[in-house]
């Protein structure tokens, strides 16, 4: 049910310049020499999965928050459906059909 | 009844699939759901939980597929889904037979039938020596980021007929004369 690091989406860029050394000039400092500085710390690999993480946890979030299924956007969005009268005519050839699903019980936990 | 492994569809979920190992959530009763709000939003509910261990089971695809594939986009939001019981717990074993032999609906004999319970064998892979039956008076949803979740626990798809079957007894099952109350 959860979402794997691998998929989250790859056009999003994790910003590792927040992650720059103290060392590090203000001015155009590349990735290339800011990933080597990290690499010259002790906590290099804790603060890229710490980086990760607080991606993977901020997206996922997002996902929820923003994806409301009852949101009016969606009801927007509705078409109505094109079906047949054959369909119609199909269902209601059985409208009288008895249902019996009142005499039978299952012992299983579930009501019935 | 059920698609061959070489055939089943399996980066796919479609309508009549049997889906293992999820959490059902059908029927849940309000009286065991405990609400909680913040002190900054008294009015306003933060959250709620049912204080009882989820309940894991099998359950069946109901969304059409159509509204499902993911060549479609899911067109859908949710998906629907209904849970599965084993018809060995019936108290009743001649009810079963009875229900077993009215499972597909008969166009030139609509007599009488178990409209809330669709049939399904036995399969290798699923614990219900004497086959299940779909209760369509417990369906519930999920959310469609759940799609790839439910693809997973995909363990059986039945043949189309049995689809077309399953889903007019799930329509008449809603579809009744106010006068025919049973």
């Amino acid at each position: 049910m959860s979402q794997s690091i691998e998929q989250i989406p790859t056009n999003n860029v994790i910003d590792l310049a927040s992650h720059r050394g103290e060392t590090g000039s203000s001015q155009s400092v590349d990735y290339l020499t800011s990933i080597r500085q990290m690499r010259e710390k002790d906590n290099y690999k804790e603060i890229i999965d710490a980086a990760l993480m607080e991606f993977y946890i901020n997206n996922m979030n997002a996902s929820v928050s923003k994806d409301n299924p009852f949101d009016a956007v969606y009801l927007c969005e509705l078409r109505p459906d094109i079906f047949s009268e054959k369909i119609v005519a199909e269902l209601n050839q059985f409208k009288n059909i008895k249902d019996l699903s009142s005499e039978i019980y299952f012992d299983d936990g579930m009501d019935d | 009844m059920y698609l061959p492994d070489t055939e089943i569809e399996i980066d796919a979920l479609r309508q009549g699939d049997i889906v293992t190992n999820i959490q059902i959530l059908g029927a849940i009763n309000l009286n065991s759901v405990k609400y909680t709000s913040s002190i900054q939003t008294p009015d306003k509910t933060d959250s709620w939980t049912v204080a009882a261990p989820p309940t894991i089971g099998d359950a069946m695809v109901l969304s059409h597929s159509c509204e499902i594939a993911k060549e479609n986009g899911v067109k859908l939001t949710s998906i629907i889904l209904a849970p599965l019981r084993d018809v060995s717990s019936a108290t009743a074993p001649e009810k079963v037979t009875e229900l077993i032999e009215s499972n597909i609906i008969n166009p030139s004999n609509p007599s009488a039938t178990y409209l809330k319970y669709f049939y399904i064998e036995s399969h290798p892979d699923m614990q219900y020596r004497n086959g299940a039956v779909v209760d369509f008076s417990k369906c519930f949803s999920l959310r469609k980021q759940n799609l790839d979740y439910l693809i997973d626990h995909k363990k059986a798809q039945l043949e189309l007929s049995l689809v077309n079957s399953m889903s007019l007894k799930f329509a008449l099952y809603f579809h009744r004369e106010l006068g025919a109350v049973a």
